[in-house]
């Protein structure tokens, strides 16, 4: 009974959702939506994923099924409040019971806010926050149709409050959707710079998780499967947007990198990008992708031997990690993929100002990703991070 | 102080984060599913218990029914089997009820041919007249055997007592009249026969060239009943007789014919028997006057002995009292009349009458 535990492993939990992965498998659509009994779906997508036709692929499916739906197509990227509310009054309108969202991040987690918020009757701001949420909402079914958010994976749902300018952080196991359509042949009606951001977002997700304060042996082997496969893929992807092998490994690697940071969270990274991306609206993906290499190098010492599996995972040779070039060598490959996919160096080109930057860091500072980074991290460390970046 | 704080409060937030907070569990719709099971459960109860009072109350709703049901037939029973008619009408003068007894009052087929309809035009032999009931009413609150005259269905007039009173309603406004007729038709027409009879015997006895009484059967032969003749027999008149208030009879009776009056009265009496006397009066002025008188005991239904008794003058030629004759049946045969008036018409149907009125 006096057994030392201290060498045993933390306490951990894993939560995913049930996944179809596969060509084809948007086709399912209907089939789920049977499966859970639909009277009325309110099928959540955005203007661009209409435009490439994935909506109606989706639309075809439920009218196969036989299931009267709704679409609600106003989102528009770093979802907003009011926007979910908007999607909650059409829900209520048109007495739905299940949502459908297909596209990338930011229909899939509109759709998790309309849905909690339907049914606790509650505006979505008031979730913020860790295991906030009172009721589950409805079944959600999600097709992403880009390769890097696994909003369809996580239990995470960011939403820009836009009268205090910052993305906020619903964390529940209740925003898990019920089931994940992951169908690599939606992906290629991305353009090469959606692919290389969202592949770099997946990226980001891979590392974060891995290097987590409260990565698991299951989340590790889920990230570091993740880094390899975009290491491998993510420019085939970029460069041949029809190559559907390197299109699949890149939605796969998606899918890997959502289960580990679902599960051990995020970093500084998230915290910084949520923050530009509630202040200033900013590209998600591309705010991940520039901030990564410097937050690895603000972080690198703090989780030395995770860096070098990360480092390892992406390639780098045994000479490149011994002799204290370590840091700075993941930094450049991790630069240099960037660079490969056509992700600009520079938070400015993306419109910054510098002046907004202590803003930032006190909104990235109190971002619920923080708390899992691997280093403990102060507003003017973050605020540096940011000027490095800039 | 406040680093360790924001540390601990980071570990904890971190602890929530990867799922170990208390409140951590996958999606799932049970614990929802089971609060509102139990809502419903409760929602349940509570509607059984709200049934079963609602069943009680229908229950007594129903029993309530029942008794009134029950009273109601009563009533109906009572207003269906009245012979008087019961009537009610509204605020206006409408018949609104009539017993089934009215049917057979006024020869109606049914009672939808004057419900609705006002009292006075359609039921009132006389229109006008309803508005003096109508004043006593209002002036009482009732009438009692107050005599109208309805009209039948025919037209005929249909005499009738009526007790009526007005009646409120629940909030105690004047809603309108009602009460019963009694069909007093036939007790009119009765009532009008003997009035007339009354007056024709009364004409035939002031008529009559004698007089009529009727008397005990005592010693002074006590009179109950003295026609107007009277007078012009004896000189005098009914009043002094009656009772023997001035004289009695057997005073007027001369003083040597008394005893064989009596004798031949009782003796008549008993063999139930009619009797003819001649004998001698003394009237009033002292003139002796001989007398032919005929009658018959009578019985009252008590069982009293009275006399009817008709007497008339006769010649003064006739020689003492004697009995003439024995039976009615001798009386009455054409042949046997032996007086000098033909009275026996009148007799007869004196008789007939007078029986009548002492029955």
């Amino acid at each position: 009974m006096n057994a030392d535990t201290a060498s045993l492993l933390e306490m951990r939990k894993f939560v995913a959702p049930e996944f179809v992965f596969g060509a084809g498998v948007i086709e399912l659509a209907g089939q789920y939506a049977i499966n859970y009994n639909a009277r009325k779906i309110l099928l959540v997508t955005d203007p661009g994923v209409k435009r490439a036709g994935l909506t109606g692929t989706v639309e075809q499916s439920l009218k196969k099924a036989g299931i009267p739906y709704v679409v609600f197509d106003c989102v528009t990227p770093n979802p907003k409040d009011y926007e979910v509310m908007e999607g909650v009054q059409v829900y209520r309108q048109e007495q739905c019971d299940v949502i459908v969202a297909v596209g990338g991040g930011s229909p899939m987690d509109c759709a998790k806010g309309i849905g909690i918020s339907s049914t606790n009757a509650m505006h979505v701001l008031t979730f913020e926050g860790v295991d906030q949420v009172p009721v589950p909402g409805p079944p959600l079914i999600f097709i992403p149709t880009t390769a890097g958010t696994a909003a369809d994976i996580s239990q995470f749902d960011i939403i820009t409050d836009t009268v205090r300018k910052v993305k906020i952080a619903i964390v529940s196991k209740l925003v898990i959707p019920d089931v994940s359509l992951l169908d690599p042949c939606t992906t290629i009606t991305m353009d090469q710079h959606l692919t290389a951001a969202t592949g770099m977002d997946a990226l980001t997700h891979a590392v974060e998780a891995y290097v987590s304060n409260a990565s698991s042996p299951v989340t590790d082997l889920f990230a570091l499967d993740a880094i390899r496969l975009i290491r491998k893929h993510l420019l085939d992807a970029v460069e041949q947007p029809t190559n559907m092998a390197a299109r699949e490994s890149m939605m796969l690697a998606s899918l890997f990198a959502g289960l580990a940071f679902s599960n051990a969270s995020l970093g500084m990274v998230h915290a910084m990008a949520h923050s530009l991306g509630g202040l200033l609206d900013l590209p998600h993906g591309e705010c991940n992708a520039i901030l990564l290499e410097h937050v690895v190098e603000f972080n690198f010492n703090a989780a030395a031997q995770r860096y070098v599996d990360v480092a390892r995972a992406l390639g780098l040779n045994p000479e490149a990690l011994a002799g204290g070039g370590e840091k700075s060598n993941l930094v450049q490959a991790i630069s240099d993929m960037r660079e490969s996919a056509g992700i600009r160096p520079r938070l400015r080109e993306l419109n910054l100002q510098r002046e907004d930057i202590p803003a930032l860091a006190e909104n990235a500072f109190n971002d619920p990703c923080l708390a899992t980074n691997p280093r403990v991290a102060s507003v003017k460390d973050i605020r540096e991070c940011y000027e490095r970046a800039y | 102080m406040s680093e360790l704080t924001d540390h601990d409060n980071i570990r904890l937030l971190r602890q929530k984060i990867i799922g170990l907070g208390e409140r951590s569990m996958s999606k799932s719709y049970y614990p929802e599913l089971r609060r509102r099971l139990d809502q419903l459960e409760a929602q349940k109860k509570d509607l059984e218990e709200r049934t079963r009072a609602l069943q009680k109350l229908t229950e007594d709703l129903e029993e309530e029914r029942r008794k009134a049901r029950e009273s109601e037939a009563n009533y109906r029973s009572v207003i269906d089997n009245i012979q008087d008619v019961f009537y009610r009408s509204d605020a206006r003068g409408n018949l609104i009820m009539a017993s089934p007894s009215f049917l057979t009052l006024l020869g109606y087929g049914s009672l939808d041919e004057c419900l609705g309809k006002p009292i006075a035009e359609t039921l009132y032999f006389y229109p006008e007249k309803r508005a003096a009931l109508l004043r006593q009413i209002k002036e009482k609150g009732s009438v009692t055997n107050y005599e109208v005259v309805l009209k039948s269905r025919d037209g005929i007039p249909v005499t009738v007592e009526t007790n009526s009173h007005l009646y409120f309603d629940d909030a105690g406004n004047f809603a309108g009249v009602e009460g019963t007729f009694r069909d007093v038709t036939e007790r009119k027409r009765a009532e009008g026969a003997l009035e007339e009879s009354r007056r024709e015997l009364e004409t035939l006895l002031r008529n009559l060239p004698g007089m009529a009484y009727r008397c005990r059967n005592d010693r002074e032969w006590t009179m109950a009943f003295v026609s107007e003749g009277c007078h012009a027999l004896t000189g005098y008149t009914p009043d002094d007789l009656m009772d023997n208030r001035r004289v009695s009879y057997n005073e007027i009776i001369h003083p040597e014919d008394r005893e064989t009056v009596w004798n031949q009265v009782q003796e008549a009496l008993e063999r139930r028997a009619h009797f003819r006397l001649n004998y001698r009066i003394v009237t009033a002025e002292g003139e002796v006057r001989w007398v032919w008188e005929q009658g018959a005991g009578v019985h009252s239904p008590a069982g009293e002995l009275v006399f009817l008794k008709v007497l008339s003058p006769t010649s003064p030629s006739a020689s003492g009292p004697k009995v003439l004759s024995n039976s009615i049946s001798n009386d009455l045969s054409p042949c046997s009349n032996s007086t000098r008036w033909q009275t026996r018409p009148f007799r007869t149907s004196w008789l007939s009458v007078l029986k009548k009125r002492c029955g």
